[in-house]
C-alpha cells in the first residue's frame, strides 16, 4: 500500500478502537450523566472537563455514556441488517429463476422508499422507543442497499464454475450458498456491515435530534436534541453541542477509512485487475542511438 | 547482412548475425535482450539474454509455453511494456530496407529501436513496424465506426491525406484483408471475431510496414476462420514483402507457415532453426516433447507421451538448464551451467542453433511425425 | 511404440444387447435471448442452441463430440449432465428415464454421471483445500461413512490421477498447484463417486500444450477401468488421438457420426472435410495453400439458414439444400451423415 493509505488505514483503526473502547469501558470511570448536581451553563473546568448543561449535568459523562448506547443501537442494527440482506441478496442470487424476481423486487420496492420520512413515521408511532427497537427500525431500512450489492457479486460467483461443479456433483443449493459462495463474500460483507454502521449513526443521530425514540437513553443524538431545545446552539454553549457532534463526525471518518481499505481487499480477492499504474519506460542509459536523432531534432525523453 | 552500408551501432562480434538460418538482409535484430520483472535480487528474468534476426520478409515463428516469454519479447521490441516489466540489457537494431521511408533518414545506419525517443518511436511505430496483440479484436473501440479508425491511423501518420483519399484507402485496405468494404461504416459489434481480427490486420498494413508482430493473432478464433485468416496473411506477405514474427503456444501452426522457428523455454531461447529443420530433425529436447505434443490427423494412432511436469515458475529457477528437470536425458553438467545458444555440433554450418549440452538431433521425432 | 488402446467398445457404439449408459433422444435446447423491453412487443428471439440432438454413451466407449464454438457440443454436455433442462427431449441413464427435479432426486443420476470442466482455475473453489474438493462428494454420496475414511478415498483418489503422493496434496489450496495438477485434483473429484459416464466438456483447452497429453492419457485409463466418455472439443487431432466414436456438430446440430478413424480420413460431411482442412498439418507445409473460397461464418443460431445449415457455406449445395434439411443417412452401417449427397443410398 502507498504511504499515505497506509496511514489512513491506522488513522481509520485508532479512531475505531477508541470509541469502542469509550463505549465498553468509559462509563465506568465518569458520573452519573443523568445527575444534576454540577453548576448550570457552566463551562469546562477541572471538575467538569466538558463543562456542564442547563440543568447542572456533566456533559463529558454524557457523551462517554452517549458512546456506549449510540454504538449499541449502531452495532445491532448493522448485524441485523447485515443478517438480513446476506439471506435475501445471496439466497436470491444462489435460487435464480422465480425467487430471485420475487426477492429483487422486493428489495428494490424497499430501496426506493425514502428512508428518513420512512423512520421517522415508524419511529414516530412508538413514543419513547428503546435502544433495540430503534435498531430495528434503522435495519429494516437499511438492508435493501447491501442486499443488492451482495446479489450482484453472489450472481457473478454462481456463474462461477466451482458453483456448476459443486451442483454436478450434488451438492444442495443451501450448502452451495454457505459453503461454497459465502467464503468469498466474507470481505464485501464486513464492508457492508461498516456501511450500515455507518449509515445507522447518521440516522439515530438524526432520529434523537428530532426527538425520536427515547431522549432519555443517552446517545450523542440525545444530547444534540436537548441542547438544542435548551437554546444552546444560540448561547454558544459550545462545551455542550461540538463534543457529540464531534464524535460523531470522527466516528464516521472511522468507518469510511476502514471501509476503503476493506473494499480493496475484497476487490483484489475477487477481481483480476490489470496493472493501473501508467505505462513508464525507463530512459534507456546512454548508447549509440545511432541515426534516430536524425529524424527529430533532439528533443528529451521523459523520464 | 544489412541493406546499405554499415550500421554504426554493434553488430555482433563475430560478424554473424544470430538467429535462423533464413537469408537475406538483416531487418531486425534483437541482441542479448533481457526483461526484468521487479528489481534487485528477487528480479524475475522474462526474457533472458535472447538474441534473433529477423531477416526482410521472413516470417518467423515464436513458439513457447506459458513463462517461455514470447510474449514479453514482443512487447518489449515494440516498446509496449508495462510497469513492473523493464528491459534491462541488449539492443534492438532495426535496419530500414532501402525503399523505405526510414532508410532516407537514417543513412544507411541501423536505428537502436530501445534508445528511440518519444517522437521518434511514434514514427517508428506503425510505419515501420506493426502490432497486432492477442485479442486484438477487442482492442477497436466499440464507439466508432470501421471507417473512424482506418482513417484515424492514417490521418495519424500521413497528415497530408485528403478526407476521400483516406477513405478510399481504408475501403481498398479492407478489401486486401478479405473483407468487403461496404463493411466501413459497422461497429465492431455488429462484426464476427474473424471480421474483427481482419480488421485490426487491415489496420497494422495500413501503411506498408516491413514487420508486423502478431501474438496470438488467431487464438480466440475457431479453427476454420484460423485457417483462412493464415492463407490470407500468406498471401499479403507474398504481396507485399513485409516481414513477420508470429507468436504463438501452437506449434504445428508454426511448422506449417513460418520460415523461421525460434522455441523458447523459460524466457531463454531453446532453439532456432528453419521450419523443416526443426520438424525433420528437433535438436533441444525440449523442441522434441513439443513435437510429440500434438496429435497427428494422419498416420497410426500411437501413444504420445507429452512432456512430463508443467513449464516452470520463472521465480528461483535452479541453476542450469531450465528445462532439466524434465529432461529424460538431463546430466550432471546439465544441473549445474546454463548451456550456450550455438551452431549443434552435428550440423555447425546450417545456420541453426540449439542451447543444450548434449546437442542431440535425434531421430526419434522423425518417428513420431511420420 | 504400441498401438494406442482407447477405450472399450471399439467402432460402434451399443451392441443389441447392452444397454447404453446414457442415451439422449432428440435433445433439444432453445435459449429465448431477451431484448428488454423489445422482447414483450413482437417476436421474442430463440437461440436454437441444440435441435434434435440424439447420442448414445455405452459403457467403456469414449465418443468425442467435436464441433466450432456456437455448434452447440457444450450446451449437449450441460443437457447430458443435466446441468441443464432441455426444452423437449429425453434423457437416460441405464435404460430409465431421468427426472427433471432438484438435486435431491437427481442424486442417484449425480453419482453415475460426472462433469469434467474446462478452466481447471475457476472449478475448484479457491477458498477450500483439495481435500475438502474430494471429500464432499465421498460424504455426500456415503461412499464414505467417516471423515477419516473419506480422507483416506481422497488420497487414493489423489495417487490414482497421479498426484502422488497423495498424502502431499490432500491439503493444499487449488492455488498453489499448476494447471495440469489442478485439472488432475478435477478429475479425481470426478471420480470420487466411481461414476458410469465423465463429461469432459474441452478438459484440456486451457493448458499448456505439453501438458495436454498426459491429460488425455489418462481419461483413456480411467475408460479402459470401464467408465465411458464423452469428451467435447474443437480439436479434432485430440478426438482422433483416443476417442471410437466421433460425433460433429454444427449450428445446433449433429451432421456426422462414425468410428473416430473413419471420420478422420474419410469425412462424408463437407463440414468436416472442412474441419480437418482447416487443422495445422505440418504434413501438407508444401501441397501449397489451401481454397480460400471457403467465405462465411458460422451460421447464426437466432435466425439458422432455412433447409441444411450449412448450405451457405457449402461447396457442393444444391437447391435442395436450402430447402429441406436432410435427414440422417447411412452410407455404411456404423457412420452416419446429415447430408443430401449421400442420400438415397442403401
Amino acid at each position: 500500500m502507498k504511504p499515505n493509505r497506509r496511514w489512513s488505514v491506522r488513522i481509520g483503526v485508532g479512531l475505531l478502537v477508541f470509541f469502542v473502547l469509550m463505549a465498553i469501558a468509559g462509563p465506568w470511570f465518569v458520573g452519573n450523566p443523568s445527575a444534576t448536581d454540577g453548576p448550570l451553563h457552566a463551562g469546562p473546568s477541572g471538575g467538569h472537563l466538558l463543562g456542564t448543561t442547563n440543568i447542572g449535568q456533566d456533559v463529558l459523562s454524557q457523551l462517554v455514556v452517549g458512546a456506549r448506547g449510540s454504538l449499541v443501537v449502531c452495532t445491532i442494527a448493522a448485524a441485523i441488517a447485515t443478517v438480513l440482506a446476506i439471506a435475501v441478496g445471496v439466497t436470491s442470487a444462489v435460487l435464480g429463476g422465480v425467487w430471485d424476481e420475487v426477492l429483487s423486487l422486493f428489495t428494490n420496492a424497499m430501496l426506493v422508499i425514502p428512508t428518513l420520512p420512512l423512520v421517522v413515521v415508524i419511529a414516530g408511532y412508538m413514543k419513547n422507543a428503546g435502544a433495540v427497537v430503534v435498531a430495528i427500525v434503522i435495519a429494516a431500512t437499511g438492508w435493501s442497499w447491501s442486499a443488492r450489492i451482495l446479489r450482484a457479486q453472489a450472481l457473478s460467483l454462481r456463474r462461477r464454475d466451482f458453483v456448476l461443479a459443486a451442483r454436478a456433483s450434488g451438492e444442495g443449493s443451501f450448502r452451495i450458498v454457505t459453503f461454497e459462495v459465502l467464503p468469498h463474500l466474507v470481505p464485501l460483507i464486513a464492508a457492508q456491515f461498516l456501511g450500515v454502521v455507518l449509515y445507522a449513526i447518521m440516522t439515530q443521530a438524526g432520529l434523537a435530534f428530532l426527538g425520536i425514540g427515547s431522549v432519555t437513553d443517552w446517545t450523542w443524538g440525545t444530547m444534540l436534541y436537548w441542547a438544542n431545545s435548551s437554546q444552546a446552539f444560540q448561547l454558544a454553549q459550545w462545551w455542550w453541542y461540538v463534543p457529540p457532534g464531534l464524535c460523531i463526525a470522527l466516528f464516521g471518518t472511522a468507518l469510511v477509512l476502514l471501509n476503503s481499505a476493506i473494499d480493496r481487499v475484497a476487490d483484489n480477492r475477487l477481481v483480476e485487475r490489470a496493472p493501473r499504474r501508467p505505462m513508464l519506460l525507463r530512459r534507456r542509459g546512454a548508447g549509440p542511438v545511432g541515426a534516430a536523432d536524425a529524424l527529430v531534432a533532439g528533443e528529451e525523453v521523459p523520464a | 547482412m544489412t541493406a546499405g552500408g554499415m550500421s554504426t551501432g554493434g553488430m555482433t562480434a563475430d560478424g554473424m548475425s544470430t538467429g535462423g538460418p533464413g537469408q537475406g538482409p538483416a531487418l531486425l535484430e534483437i541482441k542479448d535482450l533481457t526483461v526484468d520483472y521487479g528489481v534487485g535480487p528477487g528480479a524475475v528474468h522474462a526474457v533472458d539474454r535472447v538474441s534473433l534476426t529477423i531477416r526482410q520478409g521472413e516470417a518467423v515463428g515464436l513458439a513457447g509455453e506459458s513463462g517461455s516469454g514470447k510474449s514479453t519479447l514482443a512487447h518489449a521490441v515494440t516498446r509496449l511494456l508495462r510497469d513492473p516489466a523493464r528491459v534491462t540489457g541488449g539492443e534492438v537494431w532495426y535496419h530500414p530496407p532501402a525503399a523505405s521511408p526510414a532508410a532516407a533518414v537514417t543513412a544507411g545506419g541501423g536505428i537502436e529501436v530501445l534508445g528511440l525517443n518519444k517522437r521518434a518511436l511514434r514514427k517508428f511505430r506503425w510505419q515501420e513496424v506493426a502490432v497486432v496483440l492477442q485479442s486484438a479484436m477487442n482492442a477497436l473501440n466499440p464507439v466508432l465506426s470501421l471507417r473512424a479508425q482506418l482513417t484515424d491511423v492514417l490521418r495519424e501518420h500521413q497528415p497530408e491525406m485528403r478526407r476521400p483519399q483516406r477513405t478510399a484507402r481504408a475501403a481498398e485496405l479492407l478489401e486486401t484483408v478479405g473483407v468487403s468494404p461496404d463493411r466501413l461504416n459497422s461497429y465492431p459489434h455488429e462484426l464476427s471475431g474473424g471480421m474483427r481480427q481482419r480488421a485490426m490486420i487491415a489496420m497494422a498494413l495500413a501503411l506498408r510496414p516491413q514487420l508486423i508482430v502478431m501474438d496470438e493473432p488467431t487464438t480466440a478464433l475457431d479453427v476454420v476462420t484460423q485457417r483462412q485468416i493464415l492463407d490470407e496473411l500468406a498471401s499479403l506477405r507474398e504481396q507485399f514483402g513485409f516481414a513477420m514474427m508470429f507468436i504463438t503456444h501452437d506449434l504445428s501452426l508454426l511448422l506449417e507457415t513460418a520460415d523461421t522457428i525460434a522455441v523458447m523455454y523459460a524466457g531463454r531461447l531453446a532453439e532456432c532453426a528453419g521450419a523443416e529443420q526443426i520438424y525433420r530433425s528437433p535438436a533441444h529436447p525440449y523442441t522434441v516433447g513439443l513435437l510429440r505434443s500434438f496429435p497427428p490427423l494422419s498416420g497410426p494412432r500411437l501413444e504420445l507421451a507429452g512432456i512430463p511436469g508443467s513449464p516452470p515458475s520463472l521465480r528461483g529457477l535452479p541453476p542450469g538448464c531450465p528445462f532439466a528437470p524434465r529432461c529424460q536425458h538431463a546430466t550432471e553438467v546439465c544441473t549445474q551451467t546454463a548451456p550456450p545458444l550455438a551452431p549443434p555440433a552435428a550440423d555447425e554450418a546450417s545456420g541453426r542453433l540449439v542451447a543444450c549440452h548434449h546437442d542431440r538431433i535425434t531421430a526419434d521425432a522423425t518417428e513420431a511425425a511420420s | 511404440m504400441s498401438e494406442f488402446e482407447g477405450g472399450r467398445g471399439g467402432g460402434w457404439g451399443v451392441a443389441p444387447e447392452q444397454v447404453p449408459v446414457l442415451a439422449a433422444t432428440g435433445m433439444r435446447k432453445h435459449f429465448t435471448a431477451s431484448r428488454g423491453v423489445r422482447s414483450m412487443v413482437g417476436a421474442r428471439r430463440v437461440v436454437h442452441a441444440v435441435d434434435d440432438a440424439s447420442v448414445v454413451l455405452a459403457p467403456g466407449e469414449i465418443v468425442a463430440v467435436v464441433g466450432e464454438s456456437g455448434s452447440g457440443k457444450t450446451t449437449l454436455g450441460r443437457l447430458m449432465s443435466r446441468l441443464e433442462l432441455p426444452t423437449a427431449g429425453k434423457l437416460q441413464l441405464n435404460g430409465e428415464d431421468v427426472p427433471r427435479g432438484g438435486a435431491r432426486s437427481l442424486r442417484a443420476f449425480r453419482r453415475r454421471v460426472q462433469v469434467v470442466f474446462q478452466d481447471p482455475y475457476a472449478s475448484l473453489n479457491s477458498a477450500h483445500k483439495v481435500g475438502h474438493h474430494l471429500e464432499r462428494p465421498l460424504l455426500l454420496h456415503k461412499i464414505a461413512r467417516s471423515d477419516a475414511q473419506a480422507r483416506e478415498l481422497a488420497i487414493d483418489l489423489l495417487d490414482r490421477v497421479g498426484l502422488s503422493p497423495g498424502a502431499q496434496f490432500i491439503d493444499r489450496y487449488p492455488q498453489q498447484l499448476s494447471g495440469g495438477q489442478r485439472q488432475r485434483v478435477a478429475i479425481a473429484r470426478a471420480l470420487a463417486t466411481g461414476p458410469q459416464a465423465i463429461i469432459a466438456d474441452e478438459p484440456v483447452a486451457s493448458l499448456d500444450v505439453s501438458s495436454r497429453l498426459a491429460i488425455l492419457n489418462l481419461f483413456a485409463s480411467i475408460a479402459r477401468d470401464g467408465a465411458s466418455l464423452l469428451y467435447i472439443t474443437h480439436d479434432i487431432a485430440s478426438a482422433r488421438y483416443f476417442a471410437d466414436r466421433i460425433i460433429v456438430m454444427y449450428a445446433g446440430e449433429i451432421i456426422e457420426q462414425g468410428p473416430a478413424e473413419d471420420v478422420v480420413s474419410q469425412p462424408l460431411h463437407p463440414y468436416t472435410r472442412l474441419l480437418i482442412d482447416s487443422a495445422p498439418d505440418p504434413d501438407r507445409r508444401h501441397e501449397g495453400r489451401r481454397s480460400a473460397e471457403r467465405a462465411g461464418e458460422i451460421a447464426s443460431l437466432i435466425t439458422p439458414p432455412s433447409g441444411c445449415r450449412f448450405h451457405p457455406r457449402c461447396p457442393h449445395a444444391m437447391p435442395r439444400c436450402s430447402e429441406q434439411a436432410p435427414p440422417e443417412f447411412t452410407p455404411d452401417p456404423l457412420r452416419r451423415v446429415a447430408c443430401w449427397l449421400h442420400g438415397e443410398q442403401p
